[in-house]
């Protein structure tokens, strides 16, 4: 039978240990550890790793098998000049990695050189493995050389003799040079070469002048025309070395001569020695030649000196090399292994770790490279380039080198020297190599970074962006690194209420939307509650104060609490008994309100002028629609000294003024004095949340810092219509009145109104107030500015107001008032929240969170929850989802929880988004749901499926990746594209990892994470001294195993770099180079610092 | 002390190892019922580096015991290191590692082990490695 041929080029089938050997299919493998298939025609080793921040940070993961690592980008101006501080974005430099050195091999001869022994010819070839081609061929036939210099031997009769030598062998090496020079044997990609000519300053073997004689002449050959006269031309390439040290303690008897073939070219060279001519080795290692021994097994050791070279231990006079009988040796630079190279490629490193996230530089990068072999001439290539905002180091990279296959291109240099570059973790290699066809070294290189821009003050919106990684610490803290500028934040999230707890927690659960980033205490503890991490703009349009910094991270609680400030001093109308006395007022009070007695007495109250006129007109000035100004009995009480103030005004009195002014006129309406009207306000914090509405209060508690009496309002008659003024003050954002902000996040105030006899379980807006955009009602919806604040006095008041109460005038129009001439039921607190305004909203005391979230339909999802419930008391609902308000990512409350499946003896342990599928992961099983559209236009969560066996113990078990939503399951691998379930680990065939083997491998500490670089998930059998990881690749759809991947300390769950690689948080032991948050607080962070310490310590 | 915490990420570059396991299905040259006497296994791949790598190469005929190929003698990239067949560095060049087997082998079916090993002080250097095909060299006996 003919021979026949079986080839296998595909490996893509990867591992299939469920599978009998027998049965795997032709691309399938029985074992492939480390080695990944991720196409055909293609395996290879796995991935490497690499460290991806400069520098750590002094902290530990917490324990347990959370996720614990979290990224996101976030829009933010930001001018982060601490970036600076880490060093590592400082000027780029150039370091000479290595010199460029000629490939040459020496051949080192003894004195007593013999070659031609039996066999009687003898060949020695010298392979170019590169290249594929020999480098040189040597003949020696004994028969041929009998007499004098014939034979190559050296070995002088007695001591040594140099015209003997000269004759005798000098001259038969040159011959022996000769067989290459005058009959060389290159293909036309061969690299060339030539003897290395020795010097007269290097002792000149036998120069013609140091011919004394016609014998000596004779004796060299010189003029012997049977072999040539002139041999290589009178320059002559063997030389005599008498070195001691190296060679031999007699070396001026027994000299040792020296031979240098040298190549045109700068670089490495891997050789093979072959033929007869020596002792094969194994596989042809060839070190040396001695012939006339019976046992020819002793080579050279590496690292070994050359003196020792035990070529022919039957030598009578010395164990040295230089009196061995017959020994060659042929080395490159002292490596004694013959695929080491003599030869070095040019070799540089330009270092630059990262660039300026807010700075441009023009960089400029020249190379001279050597055009010629002897290195006289070079080339110059001048590579510039600018880099842009928002670019990364390696756009820097591409933009100066450029190039396909990282070949510098440039008209400046012949691409025969073609020079390449790598990248690095500190930089790029800049080098020449085996695919450069004439490397002759490269000379220099220069980098140089000017012309730089500060644009930290003219960010652009499309350049405010970062992508950021918060890695859960132990004790409840986080840490929160950015990628761009590859230093880790001087501002932490700490979810402790009181900082000296330390013990540690189970894990963060983090979230982000629309930038900000939340966290929450997976195990609840009520030490801990969730926080808020944001990048801010905190200067408002209708702000009094001047924010220091007006932009910054701040970390907040997630649901704050508005800030209240009881007013203390002063008595209230009900109080006092003249209840229409201006005494009756409160100092510094919040709201003002209109009681049904009220007569215009102004006189007294701050802001007002006395004496003026206390009625009300219109624009127009027409007298007939003046109304009185009522008197504000019971009046400016509020929750916040100079913050809130809400004046209702029911134009129901038609009395004339007390100044002898005209009577007003009633504004008719549908409002009743049997049917008062309650008012609340809650507060609006960036980020989504609204705060529980809070009835607005009259007069002050009986003992300081109690709540007042809860308002009401009414008219004095029925039928006419209300107005309401709000102004904001100071107070509202500007605390004291310096920078101290009471909550950063808040972003404006809504007011509500109650209709106690009409519809007493709802609040319907009246109106909202923006501090960016001003005031808007359901009355037309549009936004209006916010005006000055005077009320009646002739300087601006501390405040803005819905309504200017001019200076201008003394009168009071009610055109300044927001009029209802109908309660306003348009829009509900429960319409727009979806919550019932008694419900607590939001994540707002210790041990409340939740322990997964997600996006989905523009409205929060939160899994696993821990709430405070209708009773007030904190319930920990297991199974339970609570969903937030569309865009009000953090408003939510008890009353919008689902429970898709409960009391199934199982938790939820993650949701997912897949599409415009909600996924719910729990333990055992898993949920999916869909969206149902309503008749009203809200959506609604239906249950599609359930599936049980399916479920994951913990969300580093799940990873988003482009071919749909993947997770490791105690019964196997899955991946769902939002239509269909696919079990990755199962095929027709069988399993393609044994059921006993992933038995043992899945655990509460298994985890995947998918690589967009790579295109393949790996998953690790747990996140502690990790042994084994599974790799399933996307190319091939086959699994393969590592030991090489997540081995140490304790990890994190898995995310991924701005360039798809799969990116994690790990321990390392040692302390080495890191930074503390307290060290970032310092130095070029002193404004964040400062706002740091605020931020920690204004939590409302 | 407090350990640090530290970011990492795969890199673009193939990982340098020091285990490495890579067995093959058994291979029946497209009949399973035939007996083939195995003459020659090519190897192309190419890897980082000169010099002997500790990437080792074994075969099994029908599923019984490993034993060790024999380098080609006039290959140049299959060598003998240490008593054991191995794969030379190739400079990342592509290359065909040629092995012999060291008696007459006769079977139904082949499979191949490539292991890392390395004794003493050989180079454990393995980097960038890329496997392209395995070729069996065979000739059919006769069918049983």
């Amino acid at each position: 039978m003919p021979k026949q041929q079986q080839s296998i080029r595909d490996f893509s089938g990867g591992i299939a240990d469920g599978v009998n050997t027998k049965d795997l299919k032709e691309n399938q493998l029985v074992e492939c550890k480390n080695f990944i298939a991720d196409g055909i025609g293609r395996l290879s080793t796995v991935p490497g790793t690499r460290e991806a921040s400069a520098v750590g940070v002094v902290s530990e993961l917490p324990e347990g098998n959370a996720k614990n690592i979290h990224g996101w980008t976030a829009d933010l101006a930001f001018e982060y000049t601490g970036q600076e501080s880490g060093n590592n974005i400082e000027a780029p430099t150039i370091t000479e990695v290595q010199v460029a050195k000629r490939a040459s091999i020496d051949f080192w001869h003894s004195t007593s050189y013999l070659m031609a022994l039996n066999p009687f010819v003898k060949s020695l070839v010298i392979h170019n493995i590169d290249r594929d081609h020999p480098v040189l061929t040597w003949l020696v036939e004994a028969n041929s050389y009998k007499n004098t210099y014939d034979n190559l031997d050296l070995n002088p009769p007695s001591a040594y003799d140099q015209s003997w030598a000269k004759g005798r062998s000098v001259k038969a090496l040159e011959v022996l040079a000769n067989q290459h020079t005058i009959n060389p044997v290159y293909p036309e990609n061969a690299i060339p070469w030539k003897w290395k000519t020795v010097s007269s300053s290097n002792k000149v073997s036998h120069a013609p002048s140091e011919m004394t004689n016609a014998t000596q002449e004779n004796n060299d050959g010189l003029t012997d025309s049977a072999v040539g006269a002139n041999l290589n031309g009178n320059r002559f390439v063997v030389e005599k070395v008498s070195d001691n040290a190296t060679w031999g303690s007699n070396s001026t008897t027994h000299p040792v001569w020296k031979m240098t073939l040298e190549f045109d070219y700068w670089g490495k060279i891997n050789y093979s020695i072959e033929g007869t001519w020596g002792i094969p080795r194994e596989n042809g290692i060839y070190y040396g030649y001695r012939p006339n021994t019976s046992n020819p097994s002793i080579v050279a050791t590496h690292g070994v000196s050359h003196r020792s070279i035990d070529l022919n231990s039957s030598n009578p006079t010395t164990s040295n090399f230089n009196s061995r009988n017959g020994a060659t040796f042929i080395v490159n630079n002292g490596i004694h292994e013959h695929t080491d190279v003599y030869g070095a490629y040019s070799k540089f490193s330009l270092n630059m770790v990262n660039i300026s996230y807010y700075k441009t530089h023009k960089y400029t990068l020249n190379i001279q490279v050597y055009k010629d072999v002897e290195q006289t001439t070079f080339d110059t290539i001048n590579l510039e380039y600018r880099n842009d905002l928002g670019e990364q180091v390696d756009d820097v990279f591409q933009g100066l080198l450029g190039g396909g296959e990282n070949r510098i291109i440039h008209s400046g240099y012949s691409q025969d020297q073609a020079i390449y570059w790598e990248r690095h973790d500190g930089g790029v290699y800049l080098f020449q190599n085996s695919d450069t066809e004439k490397p002759y070294g490269i000379k220099q290189v220069t980098i140089a970074r000017t012309q730089e821009v500060n644009a930290s003050s003219s960010l652009s919106d499309g350049e405010r962006y970062q992508h950021l990684v918060a890695i859960a610490n132990k004790s409840a803290q986080a840490s929160v690194y950015s990628m761009e500028t590859d230093n880790w934040l001087p501002w932490s999230i700490d979810l402790r209420e009181d900082t000296s707890v330390t013990t540690d927690n189970k894990g963060i659960s983090f979230f982000d939307v629309e930038g900000y980033l939340t966290a929450s205490c997976m195990a609840f503890k009520t030490n801990n509650i969730p926080q808020w991490f944001g990048y801010l703009d905190i200067n408002k349009t209708y702000c009094l104060a001047t924010m220091t910094p007006s932009t910054d991270f701040f970390s907040t609680k997630f649901s704050p609490t508005p800030y209240k400030q009881i007013v203390t001093t002063g008595l209230t109308a009900n109080q006092n008994s003249t209840n229409d006395s201006a005494s009756a007022v409160i100092t510094n009070s919040h709201q003002a309100v209109d009681w049904f007695s009220a007569e215009a007495v102004w006189s007294g109250v701050t802001g007002w002028i006395s004496g003026a006129a206390n009625s009300f007109k219109n624009l127009d000035d027409d007298d007939n629609n003046k109304i009185r100004v009522l008197r504000h009995s019971k009046s400016y009480i509020g929750s916040e000294s100079f913050g809130l103030r809400v004046f209702c005004q029911f134009f129901d009195d038609q009395n004339a003024g007390t100044n002898g002014t005209v009577a007003g006129v009633p504004m008719i309406g549908t409002f009743k004095k049997d049917n008062p009207v309650h008012f609340y306000y809650s507060y609006i914090y960036e980020g989504g949340y609204v705060s529980q509405p809070i009835r607005i209060s009259c007069g002050v508690g009986a003992t300081a810092n109690q709540e007042g009496f809860p308002s009401s309002f009414a008219p004095k008659s029925d039928s006419v219509s209300m107005g309401i003024n709000v102004v904001i003050g100071k107070q509202l954002i500007g605390g004291d009145g310096n920078n101290n902000i009471l909550n950063l996040r808040l972003k404006g105030v809504e007011i509500w109104a109650k209709y106690t006899k009409s519809d007493p379980s709802n609040l319907y807006l009246i109106t909202e107030i923006d501090l960016n955009k001003g005031y808007r009602s359901n009355l037309d919806r549009n936004w209006k500015s916010l005006s000055n604040y005077y009320f009646g006095s002739s300087s601006v008041q501390s405040g803005y107001s819905t309504g200017d109460f001019t200076a201008s005038s003394s009168d009071k129009y009610k055109t300044d008032y927001l009029i209802f001439s109908e309660p306003n039921l348009i829009e509900s607190f429960r319409n727009r929240y979806g919550l019932d305004y008694q419900d607590n909203i939001g994540f707002d005391q210790g041990g409340t969170g939740w322990k997964t979230a997600c996006v989905f339909n523009r409205k929060a999802f939160y899994g696993n929850i821990r709430i405070v419930g209708k009773d007030g008391k904190i319930e920990y609902k297991p199974d339970a989802i609570l969903k937030s308000a569309p865009s009000m990512y953090g408003t939510v409350g008890i009353s919008t929880m689902i429970e898709a499946t409960i009391n199934d003896g199982d938790e939820i342990v993650s949701l997912q988004v897949v599409g415009n599928k909600l996924m719910q992961f729990k333990k055992y099983s898993l949920t999916i749901m869909g969206i149902k559209q309503l008749e009203n236009g809200e959506t609604s969560e239906i249950i599609e499926q359930v599936i049980h066996h399916s479920g994951v113990l913990s969300e580093s078990q799940i990873c988003k990746t482009p071919y749909g939503l993947f997770w490791v399951s105690r019964s196997g691998i899955y991946i769902y594209n939002g239509q269909s379930i696919t079990k990755l680990s199962e095929t027709k065939n069988g399993n393609l990892m044994s059921k006993k083997d992933w038995e043992t491998f899945y655990g509460e500490r298994t985890m995947c994470g998918y690589d967009a670089y790579w295109n393949h998930v790996i998953i690790p059998r747990t996140n502690l001294n990790n042994n084994k990881t599974f790799i399933y690749s996307f190319n091939t759809g086959a699994f393969t195993t590592t030991t090489e991947q997540i081995n140490g300390l304790k990890t994190s769950g898995f995310i991924q770099t701005r360039t798809g690689h799969v990116m994690y948080a790990q321990e390392i032991a040692e302390a080495g180079s890191s930074i503390t948050k307290s060290q970032s607080n310092t130095s070029d962070h002193s404004a964040g610092a400062t706002n740091s310490t605020i931020n920690q310590n204004n939590t409302q | 002390m407090p350990n640090n915490i530290i970011l990492k990420a795969s890199s673009p570059s193939l990982s340098s190892l020091t285990e490495a396991v890579f067995i093959t299905k058994e291979y029946d040259g497209g009949d399973a019922s035939l007996k083939k006497s195995y003459s020659r296994v090519n190897v192309t791949y190419s890897m980082e580096g000169s010099g002997v790598s500790p990437l080792q190469i074994k075969y099994r005929i029908e599923g019984s015991s490993w034993k060790y190929l024999v380098p080609d003698p006039v290959n140049r990239y299959s060598v003998l290191k240490s008593s054991r067949p191995k794969f030379l560095r190739t400079h990342n060049h592509l290359k065909t590692a040629v092995f012999k087997f060291p008696e007459k082998e006769v079977g139904r079916s082949i499979s191949l082990k490539l292991e890392l090993s390395t004794i003493g002080q050989e180079s454990a250097d393995f980097e960038k490695f890329i496997l392209s095909d395995i070729t069996f060299t065979f000739r059919i006996i006769n069918r049983k």
